[in-house]
């Protein structure tokens, strides 16, 4: 099968760990009547426990990661926050409030954008170059908002399993697509009011097998695997072997396993390249 | 109950159908006054790649398919019903707009309606109008079966789920050369698959299936449609199995069936045909 995107040093594919620092935000959005103790601890275990251990596991495998930082959680968590950032991660943005772009007006969302990007800037020092919209929908305006901030990348569309650019007047972003297949709140978590049904909690070593099948297709057809794990839902003793197993993969095949903003800026190189 | 096996063509045990479901964006773009474009690009991932990775292989594999388009992406996508039906492949009717309550929402006229407005469509691009008939997902009217044959014209429908084998629909007098060809939940990769977090899709939220398990499910099934003689009829969806690990589910799959050297696998309209023929 011909390759339609040549990645960097000859690496057959590309790969993305991307982990979405939640926190008790998501359950708040969801519902605000989940703004109580035991809800909120649950996303609170993230940047608790979870963080930690995740952190460890990406050392351990020498991977950098892209964290997207919803900017309330970049408030209330600096030093997990500013950890992350000075142990070499990349900090993207996440929303302000982990708030559901479908139910905002386009002003609405153009503050959360930039009141999530005063936030990441004013502990971290560096503006946010990549965006992920919160879980949840989007408007027909989001896309050219985003734009106005001069995002460099975006990674919340479902279209494509390579990046691809979208352009609008002189504004070229690179999207970095993602799949609800590879990410671990869908599989495993559990409150009051998600998910909907009530149904159980996924099977480990089940959903590890998806994310290894799909890891595996990814490299064999030379595509851009993204991963999402929250550090809420993965980041327990019992689940961190599922990270340790794809990141163990990741690193023994040879895939280029890189931040969103390497790959984007990798991305509009080679575009450039191409068009000389 | 004993029942005779039933003999296929070339002395086969079972008849395998792919039906192909090309939903793209018409699952996702409505209602109109509540948008969501993110969701929307779940279906489009099944035009954008999909489309073109099932048919390299299925053409890898020799392995007919039904493809079943909605008039909409037919019309928004010209090019990809072309190259479907340029391969030999079926090209199937589902809707317009994948209407989801095409038979309770509207008269039979409209309806009748939207059947025309997607042939209109499939004659302008490839010359030649669908034979077969999948409804899309809403239930239909006790009569409205017997319009796709009478009025429309349509050769076969796999729209039913009671059966294992095709046969002949009859409307009060007896056995018509309208043939049915049955399809079942457990071959259906939506029921395990689909996901979307918000709003949620389905509408429980379930977890998205373990692959290993669902490959075994189908695999169990190959074997009890082989064993009996029956009609394996499959719901596939770009969007849902032509993304890279279940593509190489399905890939699992077709080989562990083509390992059998007696099964038959054929189109739709090739299977009503031949049952017309025959049964």
């Amino acid at each position: 099968m011909k390759r339609e995107v040549q990645w960097p040093e000859n690496y057959q594919s590309a790969a993305m760990v991307s982990i979405m620092l939640d926190c008790e935000f998501i359950w708040l959005d969801m519902d605000p009547l989940y703004d109580t103790p035991k809800h909120r601890s649950m996303g609170e275990y993230g940047p608790k426990r979870g963080v930690d251990n995740i952190l460890t596991a990406l050392d351990d495998y020498h991977i950098k990661a892209t964290f997207f930082v919803p900017g309330i959680a970049a408030e209330k968590y600096p030093d997990t926050v500013l950890k992350i950032a000075e142990s070499g991660h990349e900090i993207a943005l996440h929303g302000y409030a982990h708030e559901n772009f479908a139910h905002l007006s386009p002003d609405e969302q153009r503050e959360a954008i930039q009141k999530g990007i005063n936030a990441i800037e004013k502990l971290t020092g560096k503006k946010p170059v990549g965006f992920r919209l919160p879980e949840g929908d989007c408007t027909p305006e989001t896309f050219d908002i985003i734009k106005e901030f001069d995002f460099l990348y975006d990674s919340s569309l479902f279209d494509n399993d390579i990046p691809y650019f979208i352009e609008n007047g002189k504004h070229k972003m690179t999207e970095i697509p993602m799949r609800w297949e590879m990410v671990d709140f869908t599989y495993l978590a559990w409150g009051g009011i998600f998910p909907a049904g009530a149904c159980r909690v996924a099977v480990y070593d089940d959903v590890l097998d998806n994310w290894l099948r799909e890891l595996n297709a990814f490299y064999d057809m030379g595509l851009c695997y993204v991963i999402t794990w929250t550090p809420q839902t993965i980041g327990s003793p019992g689940r961190m072997f599922m990270v340790e197993k794809v990141l163990e993969q990741m690193t023994r095949k040879n895939i280029w396993v890189s931040t969103g903003e390497e790959i984007a800026r990798y991305m509009l190189n080679q575009g450039k390249e191409n068009k000389v | 109950m004993k029942k005779e096996n039933i003999k296929w063509p070339n002395g086969a045990k079972c008849a395998v159908l792919f039906t192909i479901h090309v939903d793209g964006e018409s699952l996702y773009n409505r209602p109109e006054e509540t948008p969501t474009p993110r969701r929307v690009t779940y279906g489009r991932y099944g035009i954008v790649r999909s489309v073109d990775r099932l048919l390299e292989l299925t053409q890898k594999k020799n392995v007919p398919c039904s493809y079943f388009i909605p008039g909409q992406i037919a019309q928004r996508y010209p090019e990809m019903v072309k190259k479907i039906d340029s391969l030999g492949y079926e090209i199937g009717f589902h809707g317009f707009d994948h209407e989801d309550a095409m038979y309770t929402d509207r008269s039979t006229e409209e309806w009748i309606n939207v059947v025309e407005r997607a042939q209109s469509v499939f004659e302008s691009i490839i010359g030649k109008r669908a034979v077969g008939y999948v409804a899309t997902s809403s239930d239909f009217q006790m009569d409205a079966p017997e319009i796709w044959y009478e009025r429309l014209g349509f050769l076969y429908s796999s729209s039913m789920r009671g059966d294992d084998r095709p046969y002949r629909w009859d409307f009060g007098k007896g056995e018509t050369d309208f043939i049915e060809i049955p399809a079942r939940w457990e071959l259906d990769d939506y029921p395990y698959f689909c996901y979307n977090y918000n709003p949620p899709q389905r509408r429980g939220q379930a977890r998205i299936a373990s692959y290993q398990g669902v490959l075994s499910n189908w695999k169990h099934e190959f074997d009890g449609y082989y064993n009996q003689g029956g009609c394996m009829c499959w719901m596939l969806h770009p969007q849902i199995s032509g993304i890279p690990g279940r593509s190489q589910l399905l890939e699992e799959m077709i080989d562990y069936m083509k390992n059998r050297p007696d099964v038959w696998f054929a189109t739709g309209k090739e299977i009503a045909e031949w049952w017309k023929a025959n049964y």
